[in-house]
C-alpha cells in the first residue's frame, strides 16, 4: 500500500504519543461504564467531541450532578487552549479551503499541536497535520471502544500511576520538539516565563494557570523583543 | 451523559478549533504574526511541560528524585546540543529509567 512520504512521517511522529493517549482513552470508557454511562453515547461522545480532558472532567462533573450548563461553560473553558492553538496555526493553514481547514480544526488536539507547530509551512503540511490528527482520533476513539468493552475486567488495572508513568514519553517529545526552537533570547525568556509562571499557578482550576501561563510568557517575551538592545537585534538578524 | 450534552460539548470544542482556522485569510497578513505564532507554541508546551513533570500526585516536586525531571533535564540538553530528536527521546528515557 503506498503511503505518501508526508503521511508516513506524520505516521511516525504520532506513533508514541499513542502509548499515553490510549490509555487514557480506555479510562474514559471504563470510568463511563462504572458510572452507568450508555456504552454508545461514550463511544460517540469520543468520536465526535474528541477532547481528553473536557471528556473526563465531564464524567466526574456528572457524578457530582453537576448542571448541563456547567458542564458546557467547563469544556470552554478547558479547551480555550484549543483557540491559542489555532490561531498560531494561522500562517500554515491560510491557503487552504474551508473544508480542508474545518477538518484540520476537527482533528486539533495537543499531541497533534506539538508535532505541527515545529513542521516548516509548505505543501506537505497540511497532509502530515492530517495524518496525525487523524491518527490520534483512530487512536482516541478505538481505545475507548476498548476500555468500554473490557470494562469489567480493566477496572483497577488502569492505575493512576501506570497513567502517571506513561507520561514521560509526552513529556520527552514535547521537549526534543521545543528544544530546537529556542534559538533567540526571546524565545528562552518565553520558555522560562511560562515553566516558572505553571510552577506557581499550577493548581488553579479548570487548567487556567496554563492559559494565564502561556499568555503572560507570550507577552514577556513580545516587550523583550520590543525593546532588546539594538545590537542584540543586529546580531541575530545577522544569524 | 446525554445526547444534548454531547452535542453541546462537541459544539464548543470544535469552535475553539475552528474560529481561528475560519479568520486564517485576514489574520495571516498581519505583519507579526509569525514571531506572536512561534511564542504560542513555545509558551503553550512549554507551560505544559513542566507542569506535567513537576506536578505529581497532586504535589509540586521540583526535586530530582521525582524521576521526569532528571530525565527531562537531560532530553533537554541533548536536544539543544544538537542531538537528534529520537536521540535526545532515548538518553531521557534511559534516564528516565535509572532513576526510577
Amino acid at each position: 500500500m503506498y503511503i505518501h512520504p508526508d503521511s508516513r512521517r506524520g505516521l511516525a511522529d504520532t506513533a508514541p504519543l499513542l502509548l499515553t493517549i490510549a490509555p487514557l482513552a480506555a479510562s474514559f470508557g471504563v470510568i463511563g461504564i462504572a458510572q452507568g454511562e450508555s456504552p454508545w453515547l461514550l463511544l460517540l461522545c469520543s468520536t465526535i467531541v474528541f477532547a481528553g480532558s473536557a471528556q473526563l472532567l465531564a464524567l466526574g462533573l456528572l457524578a457530582a450532578s453537576a448542571p448541563l450548563w456547567f458542564i458546557l461553560l467547563t469544556t470552554l473553558v478547558i479547551n480555550s487552549r484549543h483557540l491559542l492553538y489555532a490561531f498560531s496555526l494561522t500562517p500554515q493553514i491560510q491557503p487552504l479551503s474551508g473544508r480542508q481547514r474545518a477538518l484540520l480544526a476537527f482533528v486539533l488536539n495537543d499531541e497533534t499541536y506539538a508535532l505541527v507547530s515545529q513542521q516548516p509551512p509548505g505543501p506537505g503540511f497540511n497532509r502530515y497535520f492530517l495524518t496525525s490528527g487523524l491518527t490520534v482520533w483512530a487512536c482516541w476513539s478505538l481505545a475507548t471502544g476498548l476500555g468500554i468493552m473490557l470494562a469489567h475486567e480493566l477496572t483497577g488495572q488502569l492505575s493512576a500511576e501506570l497513567l502517571s508513568q506513561l507520561d514521560i514519553i509526552m513529556v520527552l517529545t514535547f521537549v526534543s520538539l521545543i528544544a530546537p526552537a529556542l534559538q533567540r533570547c526571546s524565545h528562552w525568556l518565553c520558555a522560562t516565563t511560562a515553566a516558572l509562571s505553571i510552577s506557581l499557578c499550577w493548581h488553579w482550576p479548570l487548567g487556567s494557570g496554563l492559559i494565564f501561563s502561556a499568555l503572560l510568557a507570550i507577552s514577556v517575551a513580545l516587550l523583550a523583543e520590543r525593546y532588546r538592545p539594538a545590537t542584540m537585534a543586529y546580531n541575530e538578524a545577522d544569524s | 451523559m446525554d445526547i444534548w450534552l454531547i452535542s453541546g460539548m462537541a459544539l464548543l470544542t470544535f469552535a475553539t478549533r475552528y474560529l481561528p482556522f475560519s479568520l486564517a485569510r485576514q489574520l495571516a497578513f498581519a505583519s507579526r504574526w509569525q514571531s506572536l505564532s512561534r511564542y504560542i507554541s513555545i509558551a503553550m508546551l512549554s507551560a505544559i511541560v513542566v507542569k506535567t513533570t513537576l506536578v505529581r500526585e497532586q504535589q509540586l516536586q521540583p526535586v530530582l528524585s521525582n524521576p521526569l525531571l532528571p530525565a527531562a533535564l537531560i532530553t533537554l540538553f541533548c536536544a539543544v546540543a544538537g542531538l537528534p530528536r529520537g536521540l535526545s527521546f532515548m538518553l531521557g528515557l534511559l534516564v528516565f529509567l535509572l532513576c526510577r
